[in-house]
């Protein structure tokens, strides 16, 4: 069950409060971490900045290539997407603390977004 | 004293962002400013007269400063060699001897190239006579060391702290390129995507990080590299870099002042 990857990794890294799959194509979260605290115009607007952030599909925020990892960071959070291979419009969106270990995250975050994607 | 250099001087005294470690005030990680440098910068604003103690690892030398001077050699810690003949004796540019000395003594203190820090106090020897020691300045012309009178600002100190990540950077000053640098194939492609793509680009960043925070988009430039962006206030900073060093640049940026 996706929602079960969400939370264990959510469990792993307790700082990343909000863990998102979305699908970009219909601009929408499909499913979150258990414990996420966001409400509804949260998540559509988390939703909307992994579109402006990553770029949709042929529409890239910046340059011309297709990003798989987006990183914004302000002193009081830390927002991460990430694409997956092969479904470019499969994003995982995390909203964590700033002291977030994102090596750490970012090396467990990527397993648990494919296999979401890919329905495994 | 001249305006300029006094307009400077109290430009780096005004300057944010001192670093303490261990309540030690920090002025060099070794290389920036070079280390010398930075010990002949705190003679060079050292008005009164201080003895100022320079930390460097389990190393350390104190000296006596006033008047922009130095004015001599009081202590040295163990492990540092040829202090008789320097240790004590007051500065002269006619004591080529003592200076050429001092300078192999700082020589070996600074060899570890470590974090630098100063604690300055009331001296308790050569704290009298106002015109007494070797100005700063002439010291750095004999010694051949750039004076770093000019203090950074924090999206310079963050592109300093970033060079080894990035292999090149714009910067963008009121939506202009006013100074880049970097490796020159990659520079193009980021200049041009810039001058392509910069307005609704500086927007998405305001509206997604404010005008103070980071955005790294990892693979954005395809082969050409993943781009970083740093605003502070009219100016930013976008960087080109390869995807592996991301979380290296955030953590400059972590511990930026900026």
């Amino acid at each position: 069950m996706a929602t079960e990857d969400l939370d264990d990794l959510h469990s792993k890294f307790p700082q990343c409060e909000t863990i998102a799959f979305a699908d970009l194509s219909t601009d929408m979260i499909l499913i979150t971490n258990s414990g996420a605290p966001q409400a509804r115009e949260a998540l559509d607007a988390l939703c909307a900045d992994a579109a402006k952030s990553l770029g949709k599909p042929g529409t890239p925020n910046f340059g011309d290539g297709e990003s798989d990892t987006a990183l914004i960071a302000t002193r009081d959070q830390l927002t991460i997407f990430l694409r997956a291979d092969g479904e470019p419009t499969d994003v995982l969106c995390c909203v964590c603390k700033p002291d977030l270990d994102v090596p750490a995250f970012l090396s467990a975050a990527r397993p648990t977004l494919q296999k979401i994607s890919s329905g495994s | 004293m001249d305006k300029t250099i006094l307009a400077q001087k109290l430009a780096a005294l005004s300057a944010e962002g001192d670093t303490f470690e261990n309540g030690l005030r920090v002025i060099s990680d070794g290389t920036e400013p070079p280390v010398l440098t930075a010990m002949l910068s705190e003679v060079d604003m050292t008005v009164l007269p201080r003895k100022l103690t320079f930390k460097m690892g389990a190393s350390s030398v104190t000296l006596v400063a006033g008047g922009r001077r130095l004015r001599g050699l009081v202590s040295a810690s163990k492990d540092i060699k040829g202090v008789i003949g320097v240790l004590g004796k007051k500065l002269s540019m006619d004591e080529k001897a003592v200076i050429d000395g001092l300078h192999g003594i700082l020589d070996q203190f600074t060899k570890t190239a470590d974090q630098l820090t100063v604690e300055s106090d009331e001296p308790d020897a050569m704290g009298g006579q106002t015109d007494a020691g070797v100005r700063a300045a002439a010291l750095a012309e004999y010694w051949e060391v750039a004076l770093n009178s000019e203090p950074q600002t924090p999206l310079q100190q963050f592109l300093r702290d970033c060079a080894g990540f990035a292999d090149a950077w714009v910067v963008m000053t009121d939506g202009a390129d006013t100074t880049h640098h970097g490796d020159g194939a990659r520079l193009e492609v980021l200049k041009g995507a810039l001058a392509d793509q910069w307005a609704d680009f500086s927007t998405s960043v305001d509206q997604l990080a404010g005008e103070s925070g980071m955005i790294a988009l990892n693979n954005a430039l395809g082969d050409g590299g993943s781009v970083a962006i740093v605003k502070a206030g009219n100016e930013a900073a976008v960087m080109c870099y390869a995807a592996d060093n991301m979380t290296e640049i955030h953590n400059v940026w972590t511990s930026s002042k900026l």
